[in-house]
């Protein structure tokens, strides 16, 4: 008995919870493992094969053991040895039964194979957030118009016509155009993104500042945004070009992003939009009259199916 | 069967060292009813080994083994797959050029129609793409230059009217896909300043004279707008201008079945078969207001070839608009301060009626619309 058997034997007698098999099991287990053919396990490394070999022939004694009372080593041998005379796989070769699976194996039609996980991916949307993440975008445009803004709000900040801070739409996706209303063909939601056309407003002296800078913040979004020292919060920070007896101001994207804001984590849900500008850094109070402004964006959006 | 087949298993994922996955699990059953017939006159420790190692060798072998990739996370053609994966490769790009010449107009001339065609057969009213465009997914514009107008918000909105289910949408109701700033062209693009027209000063030069750029660059999404629902079929196409929710007036190109009113040595006066929307006065130079037009007759026959030839081949320039429906074109010499260009120096003697005219083409307003169509290639 070689190292391999007594390593086999020793498997047997862990799985079957003994120190030693009796000589008898013993020959009986060490028959059974002969009678296999030595390339099948090719490949696979003893410490793996030995554990299975232990439990898949500590159960066959055992069974053999429930069966039986006594064991007819003899005519075991004697028929285990004469079948594993018929194949040469004992001498080395491949076994009659290699040639036969393998050319079962090579006569299948069916070689093809059907990846339901994909480097623990088994999700088609997942897998193309992470190949491709842009072809699981949708763009969504909004247009927020001064003309129709909401007015009636209860809270003073918003609209005194002295002190306006805020300018703020209530989102309806295609319902109730109108007054106090912005709207969009489908709804936004899942927001990561977002581009601002180059606005033109009202002007206020209060923007020529040291810095020439105005800040636009959408208060909604306003968890992910630029912080400032003194606590004020923006998404974009737009140069004003002033002309001189102009009474609206463009507010240039250019060589700031070009108007473009990323979110880190999405934006679930829109139910309104308020914008409020900065000098950049004190919010601006703008007054009645003033000239009416649009804001347009494109929203960046995961596609969804809720 | 079935015993042999949980023991084959048990001793397949010991060799794998991994449970079997379900499939794989079908799979051993079927290799398990496909082979067992080459190991049957075998003990059944051994047919379970033999067939676990053979199946386990089966299995690990597909990775580097000739196999054919069915499908992959329900993606079972390499179409699809693409599609899903990068939608990108599937796209093509076709170019599309809108002439108000050839465009058909409402009757407010708001809107301007073209057939969308994609073959080069080029016939009235139609615009030609190269190749089937079908399954638009996003339109760029490029710039348009467009007659002014008076604007404080300093945008235009451009829309298409076909497309429009899928669109910006203003309060006002006005759908719109491209936002254009208002560039003058007498006072072309500052770096720096991009302001309001100074109207002030004389340069009627048809090129750029009483004229906005409608820009829709970097600043205004670089001109795209991005179609979430392909769009699947286009058979015309009819663009509206907006400031930015009142429709925008273009004037008409070309007008046909011209009448001559009269025709004298320093004049011609034409009648419209329907209103022309140009108007007087359209420049305002030093000293003086004008009406400036860059006009073309076509077809016009009187009693002298000579006459002929004149009205047929010039470019006339000082106009009057008489009506709605009417304009003069005076034929003089006016100096080369107010006129950069070449114009009429010739006066022409007067011919007695009857005269007839084919048509009068104003050169001045004509717009060209080019736009970028992205759309998902068979």
């Amino acid at each position: 008995m070689d190292q391999l058997e007594e390593f086999i034997v020793f498997n047997v007698c862990k799985y079957l919870n003994v120190d030693e098999l009796p000589e008898l099991h013993k020959k009986y287990v060490l028959t059974l493992y002969r009678s296999m053919d030595p390339n099948i396990f090719r490949g696979y490394k003893i410490s793996k094969v030995g554990p299975i070999l232990g439990t898949v022939l500590g159960n066959k004694l055992r069974s053999l053991v429930r069966e039986e009372s006594t064991i007819d080593i003899k005519e075991y041998q004697t028929k285990m040895l004469g079948t594993a005379d018929q194949d040469p796989g004992l001498i080395g070769g491949p076994t009659e039964t290699d040639l036969a699976l393998k050319s079962n194996l090579d006569n299948s039609n069916d070689k093809s194979i059907n990846i339901n996980n994909f480097l623990g991916i088994n999700d088609l949307n997942e897998f193309k957030m992470l190949f491709n993440p842009e072809s699981m975008h949708v763009h969504y445009y909004l247009a927020l118009d001064s003309n129709f803004r909401e007015t009636t709000y209860n809270d003073p900040i918003n609209e005194v016509s002295s002190s306006i801070k805020k300018f703020t739409w209530k989102y309806a996706p295609t319902q109730y155009t109108g007054t106090g209303f912005c709207n969009s063909v489908g709804v936004i939601r899942d927001v990561i993104g977002m581009r601002m056309y180059q606005p033109r407003v009202p002007y206020l002296a209060a923007m020529n500042t040291s810095a020439k800078r105005v800040s636009v913040l959408i208060e909604e979004f306003k968890a992910q945004a630029f912080i400032a020292e003194n606590g004020r919060r923006y998404h974009f920070l737009l140069r004003p070009n002033f002309i001189a007896g102009q009474t609206s101001i463009e507010l240039s994207t250019e060589e700031y992003n070009d108007g473009i804001f990323n979110f880190r984590n999405p934006i679930t849900k829109i139910d309104s939009i308020t914008l409020s500008f900065g000098d950049p850094l004190e919010i601006l109070t703008f007054s009645t009259p003033f000239d009416r402004f649009m804001v347009f964006f494109e929203f960046v959006c995961l596609k969804s199916d809720k | 069967m079935d015993k042999i087949v949980s023991r084959v298993v048990k001793f397949a994922e010991g060799l794998l060292d991994r449970p079997l996955t379900d499939p794989e699990k079908r799979n051993l059953g079927d290799f398990v009813d496909a082979n067992y017939l080459f190991v049957q006159d075998k003990k059944s420790v051994v047919q379970v080994a033999e067939l676990a190692t053979e199946f386990v060798d089966t299995v690990e072998n597909r990775s580097t083994g000739d196999f054919d990739l069915a499908s992959i996370l329900g993606i079972n053609t390499f179409d699809r797959f693409i599609s899903e994966i990068n939608p990108q490769a599937k796209r093509k790009t076709a170019y599309m050029c809108l002439d108000s010449r050839y465009a058909q107009f409402n009757n407010t001339c708001t809107k301007l129609t073209w057939s969308f065609t994609d073959n080069l057969n080029t016939v009235n009213n139609s615009t030609n793409v190269v190749g089937p465009v079908r399954d638009i997914v996003s339109i760029r514009m490029q710039s348009i230059v467009v007659r002014k107008f008076a604007s404080t918000l300093q945008r235009a909105t451009i829309l298409i009217e076909e497309l429009s289910s899928q669109s910006f949408i203003l309060p006002s109701g006005r759908r719109f896909h491209f936002v254009g700033l208002l560039n003058d062209l007498q006072k072309p693009i500052n770096l720096i300043d991009r302001s309001q027209s100074n109207t002030s000063g004389y340069i009627p030069d048809f090129t750029f004279f009483d004229k906005y750029e409608l820009l829709a660059g970097y600043k205004f999404n670089e001109g795209y707008y991005r179609f979430n629902i392909p769009i699947t079929t286009l058979d015309n196409i009819t663009i509206s201008i907006g400031n930015p929710d009142t429709l925008v007036v273009l004037p008409k190109y070309e007008f046909t079945n011209v009448t001559i009113l009269d025709l004298q040595s320093d004049h011609i006066d034409l009648e419209l078969n329907e209103p022309h929307y140009y108007i007087s006065p359209n420049c305002f130079y030093t000293g003086a207001n004008g009406t400036w037009y860059s006009v073309f007759i076509d077809g016009a026959v009187t009693a002298e070839s000579a006459v002929n030839d004149y009205l047929n081949s010039k470019e006339f320039t000082d106009i009057d608009i008489l009506s709605t429906t009417q304009i003069r074109i005076t034929f003089n010499n006016l100096p080369a301060r107010y006129i950069p260009n070449p114009i009429v120096t010739d006066i022409i003697p007067a011919v007695a009626a009857p005269w007839t005219c084919k048509a009068v083409r104003f050169n001045s307003y004509r717009v060209i619309m080019n736009f970028e169509l992205e759309y998902i290639s068979d």
